[in-house]
């Protein structure tokens, strides 16, 4: 049985046809190419966490207002998750979203610096580590693919390389299906609230709970394999956007299985909230509907929802690229071999090997398994014990409506009225 | 039986079990011809793998989408579902690949489901160390957790069938436990701070956390299952999917060898069938759980 896995996997990893690639100078212009986009994205998101930061901050001096719960950065920190988790943790001083923060801090930090290690793939060093495991070193930590850090596999590659490309690629894909399902899923749910759209898009939502996404997936995988090896000698422009049409497509697949359930969210919050009194107020006020539903539901009532959403399908869809990734790393036939997600640092085949023999208690080769599956225990657990934390703050702060009742719409009528 | 009972569980036949899955088995299966259609006809590694003179031939058939799609779909209203590469009736090879991966995905659902109603009731207590280790584990990718059951169990004398182990791996690796088990204590912990109970208290009834006849835990517990089932129906594209992956680390030879031969092959017949299957397991569970829900919730109707 052993020996069967291990000579399977050593025969595709000798026909793997995107190993030559890789090796190659085109493959590693394939490889840059996709750390540029990454150089691209981080720093925009940055600055826009800054500035966010930055206008909180003024309009505290300026209105001396309180914090209040939900607010404008949090618009952004929908995105900029791991920013979010930071602030929430300091302003809410409980235990557990710290240790929350303290599990995400890998994956945190090593996205930071993936785009590094993405251009440090140099080839001859892994042709000359080829058959030496090195240990990690622990004070030579940024010396060449980072195997001074983490050590290296039977193939050559550094551990650290391999981890660090593929938390850039996690976060990149994480990032646009989670997107793609809040703008799209924002804008079906929001349409629920009329009866005639209701029925096609509740419609939608059924067909895509009930569709096995991954088949799909895997479907669009072969294709991009097949049209891989018509496309590899080509120019590096249209490298460049089949690359980009991959991720985005793989992302959008991906958010088609998670989507039914944020509309679901939506649609019922709007149906809650429509019947409430302050609703007939902002009507009689003459607010236009668009208004109604984007700003005094969704924005006020909903937002809370969603992001506990997004907290918790952020681990998923981590494991559901992990497991996509297994595949398309055994089979050439799915292609894409410039994707290289979490599954492939523990593929090579003295890392299966080192599993397999586990039983003996021998543990020589420790490092080719126990830092990436640190990593993803980690960040998978993080994102567990923090979307638990804001589904038990979520329940505490259960809406009073009594108390919205009171506050700002009446008073508004009120003051109309004795005008 | 009432009249509108009946009328309900009427119009849920109609529309759930025949229009609709309709609907999806074509949506689908259009969908994945059509992507296929647009493939490039030169394949490098398939005629690197297979050099056929019939090959090229083949890639030419499937390239003309419309016309080869409302073929398809005239011979399986006939009931012949094509042939493959190799020349066998697809069905066959269908039909004992389907029963594989719908035993091993099915028990495994039954244990997940077991499992985390055990876990979401049973949290907090004496287990709790326990509870946290299935929640570890559950974080670990699928097929890690395979290779290191094969290197635990299976190394040097075979004391738990493949199966088995497939299926233990399936239920604990699919990351659904953590979310399930959570829902189900939620439900069951709100259940518990309604009115209802309050009366059931002030009349005596026994307070026990877990669901036996005659105490208050059974009708708060009653009145929970009625919010979870609605959610099983979208637990099995999850694992059905996942099972793919389960397949290829355990060797077992199920729908997922079926479709990743047929795409070596380029063999249209033998993909639209296997993704016919997986939607149609799907559907059968999601309908089998909404039944069930409307069964149990007297106030649901179909048609609101």
């Amino acid at each position: 049985m052993t020996q069967e896995i291990i000579s399977q996997i050593e025969e595709r990893v000798k026909h793997k046809p995107g190993q030559e690639t890789i090796n190659s100078i085109e493959g590693l212009k394939d490889v840059k190419l996709v750390s540029y986009s990454l150089f691209i994205i981080w720093p925009i998101l940055a600055i826009i966490a800054l500035v966010a930061g930055l206008i909180k901050l003024l309009s505290l001096f300026i209105k001396k207002s309180k914090l209040k719960d939900f607010s404008v950065t949090q618009y952004f920190s929908i995105i900029l998750l791991p920013f979010y988790l930071i602030r929430s943790s300091a302003k809410q001083k409980e235990t557990r979203t710290l240790i929350a923060v303290l599990l995400l801090l890998p994956f945190m930090l090593s996205t930071l610096f993936s785009p590094l290690f993405l251009l440090r793939s140099d080839n001859n060093q892994i042709s000359a580590n080829r058959g030496l495991a090195k240990p990690p070193v622990v004070f030579s930590v940024f010396q060449g693919n980072g195997e001074g850090l983490f050590g290296t596999n039977g193939n050559g590659e550094g551990i650290a390389q391999l981890i660090f490309k593929g938390t850039g690629q996690i976060y990149l894909l994480t990032f646009i299906t989670v997107l793609f399902v809040i703008i799209s899923g924002l804008w079906m749910g929001k349409q629920t609230y009329h009866r005639k759209t209701e029925f096609y898009i509740m419609g939608f939502a059924e067909i895509f709970e009930s569709i096995p996404v991954f088949f799909l997936l895997l479907v669009i995988l072969s294709i991009f394999g097949w049209w891989e090896a018509y496309i590899r000698e080509s120019g590096i422009l249209i490298r460049f956007f089949f690359n980009v049409t991959l991720i985005a497509t793989i992302a959008i697949l991906m958010g088609l299985s998670f989507l039914p359930r944020l509309i679901r969210i939506i649609s019922e919050r709007i149906k809650t909230f429509s019947s409430e009194n302050f609703i007939d107020a902002t009507k009689a006020l003459g607010i236009s509907q668009n208004k109604i539903l984007w700003y005094h539901i969704i924005r006020k009532n909903c937002l809370q929802e969603i992001i506990l959403f997004v907290s918790q399908i952020w681990a998923s869809i981590i494991l559901l690229e992990i497991s996509m990734d297994f595949l398309v790393s055994i089979f050439p036939v799915l292609g894409a071999k410039v994707y290289s997600g979490w599954a492939q640092m523990l593929l090579s085949t003295e890392t299966v090997r080192a599993i397999l023999f586990i039983k003996e208690l021998n543990f020589q080769h420790w490092w080719y398994y126990f830092f990436p599956v640190f990593f993803i225990i980690t960040t998978v657990t993080g994102f567990y014990i923090y979307g638990d934390c804001l589904r038990r703050i979520n329940e505490e702060s259960e809406i009073d409506f009594d108390s919205i009742e009171k506050i700002p719409y009446h008073s508004l009528i009120h003051s109309l009225i004795a005008k | 039986m009432n009249k509108e009972k009946l009328k309900n569980i009427l119009s849920f036949i109609l529309f759930e079990i025949t229009l609709k899955s309709i609907l999806i088995l074509f949506l689908t299966t259009f969908l994945c011809s059509f992507l296929l259609s647009i493939t490039p006809r030169e394949n490098r590694i398939t005629v690197l793998i297979r050099e056929d003179a019939s090959y090229e031939k083949r890639a030419e058939e499937i390239q003309k989408f419309p016309g080869s799609y409302i073929v398809w779909l005239k011979n399986i209203s006939q009931g012949d579902l094509g042939v493959s590469k190799s020349g066998q009736p697809v069905m066959e090879e269908g039909k004992q690949k389907l029963v594989i991966t719908f035993t091993i995905s099915f028990v495994s659902l039954i244990l997940l489901i077991i499992l985390s109603f055990i876990i979401g009731i049973k949290e907090s207590g004496k287990f709790r160390p326990l509870v946290v280790l299935i929640y570890l584990i559950s974080t670990l990718p699928a097929f890690f957790l395979g290779y290191i059951l094969i290197g635990l169990f299976n190394f040097h004398l075979a004391i738990i069938p493949n199966y088995m182990m497939a299926i233990l791996t399936l239920t604990l690796s699919s990351g659904i436990i953590y979310e399930f088990s959570k829902l189900i204590n939620t439900a069951i912990k709100s259940e518990m701070q309604k009115e209802y109970i309050e009366t059931a208290k002030a009349k005596g009834l026994k307070e026990l956390a877990l669901p036996y006849i005659g105490t208050i835990g059974f009708h708060a517990f009653r009145n929970a299952i009625i919010q979870i089932f609605s959610r099983i129906g979208s637990l099995l594209p999850i694992i059905i999917s996942s099972s793919i992956i389960i397949e290829q680390v355990f060797g077992i030879h199920g729908l997922s060898f079926m479709l990743l031969d047929g795409f070596i092959d380029k063999d249209m017949n033998r993909i639209l069938l296997v993704i016919l299957l997986a939607v149609l397991l799907v559907r059968i569970g999601s309908v089998i759980s909404k039944f069930v829900y409307l069964l149990l919730n007297p106030q649901y109707r179909y048609f609101q």
